[in-house]
């Protein structure tokens, strides 16, 4: 009998303990975990965005970010496909493609957008999706200091007549004068030119472009792009550019820049950063503004953005992730920026120390006017999607040859047909 | 007991249906419609997906650059193919080695197979740097940077890559015609061209019809290559049809419109395929 009872006391006090334990597992907290699109660059390795994780997981416990690696040569194409197969990621990096779409991405708390300079934050439909994260400078001119001096070069161009005077001077010592890009790479082929030059031609001519061009009120075979684009089909044909350049992809390009094989490369921002890592100095290496034909003097600046989906169950921790890392924490933001040689669009700026390469290309910009970039525009007055990759296509085409006013007649066909599509 | 046997075929056909059955049906129901892809809602749209197809310069000469690959291609791979594993039925002792020489590089993946040739091609790559060492810089050519030289490459590698894989085709064929007929046409006084005209050639009929017909359903297809090496370029010069569905709707978000291509695809490949089951058939030995 008194082993009975003492076997019901163990039992009961078992059972007790095993349930108590089970109601303490219950209580205590699962940490939320979120998955964040990144991508992996030169300068955004793997290496910074573990940096960044680990730091926001130390001060916020009770979330756990989970990394998932944008691959292909198209985020917006990879962020379409997970999308269409229901595993779209929390929180992405470079949203834009599919922000026009409505319901895609969930709208940001108006007290985390109070943080952001006024000037970055896009609308779509009156709707504020998306979560500033930096702006970019586009491009300039690289060029190695010692091949400008065999050359007999004493000064940089400031004006286009200069600048193909520069072009023919290196061309006549028996030099590469430019470097261009191609193969699979096709945003590589115009981007220093549109970007650097035609961006500029055409935003002196038309400052309300996009908004123009969307209404029907402007066309791409305006003589404005027209002659900015034979000017630099004048420069391909008169065989400034390296033989080959349509055969390298962008890093094979970069490269054979780096090892001399032209003097000068329209290159971007982010370079600079890539220079000052690898202990290039000013001695070696100089940058200068491509002056435009039409004497124009602005240069634009892409703008990025972050996304929290609308399918993330977690959208107050995703936001906290946001804030943290884009100006929440500083020192992690200036991380972030410092990576890929990019500025903040906070309305308390932070900033971080640059290196001479970087300071340079950041302070030729000092008395030229910032415009809008025509295809990086974000919100009502964006370019339709897929629109830039076609441009791209068409610009490859005049490199290769073919006539600029026809290549722009396709443009405004296309454009008209992807915009009916959209509606 | 034939009940329970066609029981055995449930779980493939199920699996077969599922993963293609179904999506193609989807896609056919897709060119329709005006659906971006992303939205959670589209229009049905009728016909205007396939009257744009008509009009669209841009699928038009995909359809010129998948033409002129697929007919370069399928001619270039077959008859070489028949040609080489003609020398290796002869050569005996070392069919084995060789076929498995020529047939590596069709289990390379195509994208590793894309970046060796890319480091080949490029304009500063071996080839060009092999003629310059033998002062032949006059030779040098910017191969897949030029509208004309990028489909030629883009042909070549290609025809590199399946070539063993063909070959091996008409090998496995050749190994079937019996001994004995090219025992009796000797003794008939046969000329070499004759046993092969009247003989080997009807007898592998079957092995020529597999053939062709994968070579044409394989670079109809073209994608992966024409991707990695060219991404379509310079300009559209190598975008293939595929290339074209692709970006109509991960690039262009219209995901209807690339349907409508995809089904017009589809189409096409059975068409041929059924046409030139038609042709050979009856065209062997009996």
């Amino acid at each position: 009998m008194k082993k009975r009872l003492l076997s019901t006391i163990l039992g009961t006090a078992m059972l007790a303990s095993a349930f108590s334990g089970s109601s303490m597992v219950a209580h205590a907290e699962e940490p939320v975990t979120l998955t964040w699109a990144v991508f992996e660059t030169d300068n955004y390795t793997a290496e910074v965005w573990q940096t960044i994780i680990d730091a926001f997981e130390a001060d916020n416990p009770g979330i756990k970010i989970e990394k998932v690696l944008m691959t292909g040569d198209s985020r917006p194409a990879f962020l379409k496909s997970m999308n269409a197969a229901g595993n779209m990621p929390d929180i992405n990096i470079d949203p834009v493609d599919l922000a026009a779409t409505d319901g895609i991405y969930a709208e940001v708390p108006e007290e985390l957008l109070e943080k952001y300079e006024e000037a970055s934050i896009a609308t779509y439909n009156g709707k504020h999706t998306l979560v500033p994260a930096y702006k970019a400078l586009r491009n300039q001119c690289y060029y190695h200091k010692d091949q400008f001096a065999e050359a007999g070069i004493e000064a940089e161009p400031t004006t286009w007549e200069e600048f193909v005077d520069v072009c023919q001077k290196l061309q006549d010592a028996g030099k590469v004068p430019l470097m261009g890009a191609g193969a699979s790479d096709i945003w590589a082929t115009s981007f220093g030119y549109w970007t650097g030059v035609a961006n500029s031609d055409i935003m002196k001519a038309y400052p309300d472009f996009n908004a123009q061009i969307l209404a029907g009120e402007l066309k791409w075979t305006d003589p404005v792009i027209v002659d900015s684009l034979n000017h630099w089909q004048d420069l391909i044909n008169a065989g400034y550019y390296h033989p080959g350049s349509m055969s390298f992809s962008y890093t094979q390009a970069s490269e054979e820049f780096k090892n001399g094989s032209s003097a000068m490369f329209m290159d971007g921002a982010w370079s600079a950063a890539g220079y000052d890592a690898a202990g290039v100095t000013e001695d070696d290496l100089g940058i200068f503004i491509v002056p435009a034909s039409s004497g124009a003097k602005s240069y634009c600046t892409m703008p990025q953005y972050w996304g929290v989906a609308e399918s993330c169950e977690h959208k107050e921790e995703a936001f906290k992730f946001c804030e943290y890392v884009l100006g929440g924490n500083p020192e992690i933001y200036a991380y972030y920026l410092k990576a890929d040689g990019t500025y903040s669009v906070t309305k308390d700026p932070v900033t971080y120390e640059m290196g001479p390469i970087q300071s340079k290309f950041y302070h030729n910009y000092d008395d030229v006017e910032l415009v809008t970039e025509i295809m990086k525009a974000v919100g009502d007055t964006a370019m339709p999607s897929g629109f830039e990759d076609f441009t791209c296509k068409s610009l490859q085409n005049v490199f290769t040859g073919a006539d600029v006013e026809a290549e722009l007649a396709t443009w405004d066909a296309e454009m008209e047909r992807l915009l009916s599509s959209a509606e | 007991m034939r009940k329970r046997s066609k029981l055995f075929l449930v779980p493939a056909f199920a699996v077969y249906t599922f993963l293609l059955i179904i999506p193609i049906i989807g896609a056919f129901y897709l060119s329709f419609t005006n659906w971006n892809g992303i939205a959670p809602t589209y229009k049905l749209i009728g016909l205007d997906n396939y009257l744009y197809m008509i009009k669209d310069a841009r699928f038009h000469n995909a359809i010129g650059v998948t033409a002129k690959l697929t007919i370069t291609i399928c001619l270039t791979v077959n008859i070489l193919g028949l040609f080489i594993a003609c020398l290796l039925n002869k050569a005996r002792k070392m069919t084995n080695a060789l076929r498995s020489i020529f047939f590596m590089p069709y289990v390379i993946s195509t994208v590793a197979i894309s970046f060796i040739w890319l480091s080949i091609l490029s304009y500063t790559g071996v080839l060009n740097s092999i003629l310059n060492s033998l002062g032949l810089g006059s030779l040098v050519r910017n191969y897949i940077g030029n509208t004309a030289g990028s489909i030629r490459s883009i042909a070549i590698i290609e025809i590199w890559r399946t070539l063993g894989f063909h070959m091996v085709l008409y090998l496995a064929s050749l190994q079937t015609v019996p001994e004995e007929l090219y025992e009796a046409a000797i003794v008939d006084g046969a000329t070499r061209f004759q046993k092969f005209r009247y003989i080997t050639l009807p007898m592998i009929v079957p092995g020529i019809t597999i053939s062709v017909i994968m070579s044409v359903m394989t670079e109809m297809k073209q994608y992966d290559m024409v991707k990695v090496i060219t991404n379509g370029g310079p300009g559209y010069s190598t975008e293939t049809i595929t290339y074209n569905i692709v970006t109509q709707a991960f690039g262009n978000n219209m995901l209807g419109y690339s349907s409508a291509i995809a089904v017009f695809l589809f189409a096409v490949i059975a068409v041929i395929t059924v046409i030139q089951l038609k042709l050979l058939s009856g065209k062997g030995a009996q």
